[in-house]
């Protein structure tokens, strides 16, 4: 680094609680944006907001640890999420092809079944709560089908996932009581089942990872650590990213429609949103060493922030960076990540976005939000989501 | 001539679920070329197309 590399002054002190997030997430990363490519928030961690940027700190995996970045969130590491080089490559060898497309479309039949049945409890009614009678659920129904557990246990899964997601502060150690609670009862029931798929292997997820031998054979504690990389990786996410595509489709009845009549335009619709509401806003990485970014120095041990929803509307990658642009759906969006840890649900993420809006429009094919009903994100947060979303919707006629 | 997918390629699939004329998943999800990547003028925009989709540039154009 030689001196006249840092003389470009970092703005700093940032306040981030302030800008218009909760209601208008243009404004808000376009704001953020204008701070400039690199910047220090009012915690002192330094954020990045430009695509070149962003995709700098994924492919420089020696120089931003996730190790560092994400182990003060429980005891067990997060398997592959938490992992540095060259340990990681190790894991995702074996669990690309487990999460690959091919594998995906397995499972396409079972998932759909369930998310219609999901709908078809509320459809008869005349309203329901996206968030609440459906994407919070089906997730966690995909990752007990995937794992060969009932479904029967999805509801106290979703309230240790809560719970603990609803705790975490990020860029602190503070752990409340009943976070730690949640965390152990969540680890108990993994342990268990783990052991119970070791000894009674079945036709799923698990027992294929369990079945390797050699040296691609798991530890139990690393069997643990990709349990909660799943759960913690996994659920909310998809359960966010679907609120904001039922948001979208909710307020825009005309391109709503347009999709019902043009089945092909529902990835491109779903890709246009995640890119603009990236549920995991700012992905933490820590600095192994001075690094220059954008022609600014971070420094040793810093917390780097990407900031996807900025490097998502950036101009120079998205002519029309604000808005939902089928045109732009194959540009490339960072909203699952990128480099080594790219996300690794995001074939399975994608087939479960597709299948819930195929599944609801299938059955209710006109709604709108109930009225009155402003669905607003808080933030900062870890994972941005709508707590709840209320539709109402025409009833079908008796059949 | 041709397309190719270089080491750079972690898998995000965008160069197979836009342009699957060019390209297929292998078994663990990464991008391949169909055949040798060889393709036609007419293919250009579609070789385009997955260059600048992907988010890894990964995806090269080649003589
Ligand atoms: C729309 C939904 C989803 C979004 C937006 C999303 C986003 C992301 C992002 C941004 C990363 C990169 C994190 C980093 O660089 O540190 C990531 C990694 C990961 N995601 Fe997802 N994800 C989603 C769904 C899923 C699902 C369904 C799974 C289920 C297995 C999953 C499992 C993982 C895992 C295991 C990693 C760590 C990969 C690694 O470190 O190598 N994600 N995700
Ligand atoms: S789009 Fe790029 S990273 Fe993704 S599979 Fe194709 S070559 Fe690989």
């Amino acid at each position: 680094m030689t001196q006249q590399e840092t003389e470009r002054a970092m703005p700093t002190g940032v306040v981030l609680a302030t800008e218009p997030m909760a209601h208008d997430r243009n404004r808000g990363w376009e704001l953020l944006r204008q701070v400039g490519p690199v910047f220090q928030d009012d915690l002192g961690l330094y954020n990045v907001t430009t695509y070149e940027g962003v995709k700098f700190v994924q492919q420089n995996p020696k120089l931003f640890s996730s190790q560092r970045a994400f182990d003060d969130q429980g005891s067990v590491q997060q398997i592959p999420l938490a992992v540095d080089p060259p340990d990681h490559a190790r894991y995702r060898r074996i669990l690309d092809p487990v999460f690959a497309p091919r594998e995906v479309n397995k499972m396409d039949v079972e998932l759909r079944r369930q998310a219609a049945e999901l709908v078809d409890a509320f459809a008869h009614r005349g309203h329901c709560d996206a968030m609440n009678d459906l994407a919070k659920l089906f997730p966690t129904q995909v990752f007990l089908t995937m794992f060969g557990l009932p479904l029967d246990d999805r509801d106290k899964c979703m309230e240790w996932v809560r719970t603990i997601n609803a705790e975490r502060v990020l860029g602190t150690d503070i752990l409340s009581d009943s976070l730690v609670e949640a965390s152990n009862a969540l680890a108990d029931y993994s342990r268990q089942f783990i052991r119970a798929k070791r000894e009674a292997p079945g036709d799923d997820l698990l027992s294929r990872i369990l079945a390797f031998e050699g040296e691609d054979e798991w530890t139990e504690d690393e069997m643990m650590g990709f349990v909660g990389s799943f759960i913690n990786a996994g659920l909310d996410t998809v359960t966010s990213s679907l609120g904001f595509v039922f948001h979208y489709l909710a307020t825009n009845p005309d391109v709503r429609r347009r999709v019902i009549e043009e089945p092909e335009l529902v990835n491109p619709i779903i890709e246009e949103v995640l890119r603009l509401e990236p549920v995991g806003p700012r992905i933490p990485r820590v600095t192994t060493q001075d690094v220059e970014v954008c022609g600014y120095t971070i420094p040793a041990n810093s917390m780097v922030l990407m900031c996807l929803g900025a490097a998502n509307r950036d101009p120079e990658r998205f002519p029309n960076p604000h808005e939902v642009d089928v045109e732009q759906a194959n540009l490339g969006h960072l909203t699952f990540g990128g480099g080594i840890h790219r996300c690794l649900g995001s074939h399975l993420a994608r087939r479960e976005m597709r299948i819930v809006v195929e599944e609801f429009h299938r059955r209710i094919p006109e709604y709108e939000l109930a009225p009155g009903a402003e669905p607003t994100i808080k933030w900062p947060a870890g994972v941005v989501t709508f707590e709840t979303m209320p539709l109402v919707f025409p009833v079908p006629a008796a059949p | 001539m041709r397309v190719e997918v270089t080491e750079r390629c972690t898998g995000h699939g965008r160069c197979y679920s836009e342009v699957p004329g060019l390209f297929e998943d292998d078994e663990a999800g990464y991008g391949v070329v169909l055949g040798d990547g060889t393709f036609g003028a007419g293919d250009i925009e579609a070789a385009r197309t997955a260059v600048h989709g992907c988010p890894e540039n990964a995806v090269r154009i080649v003589p």
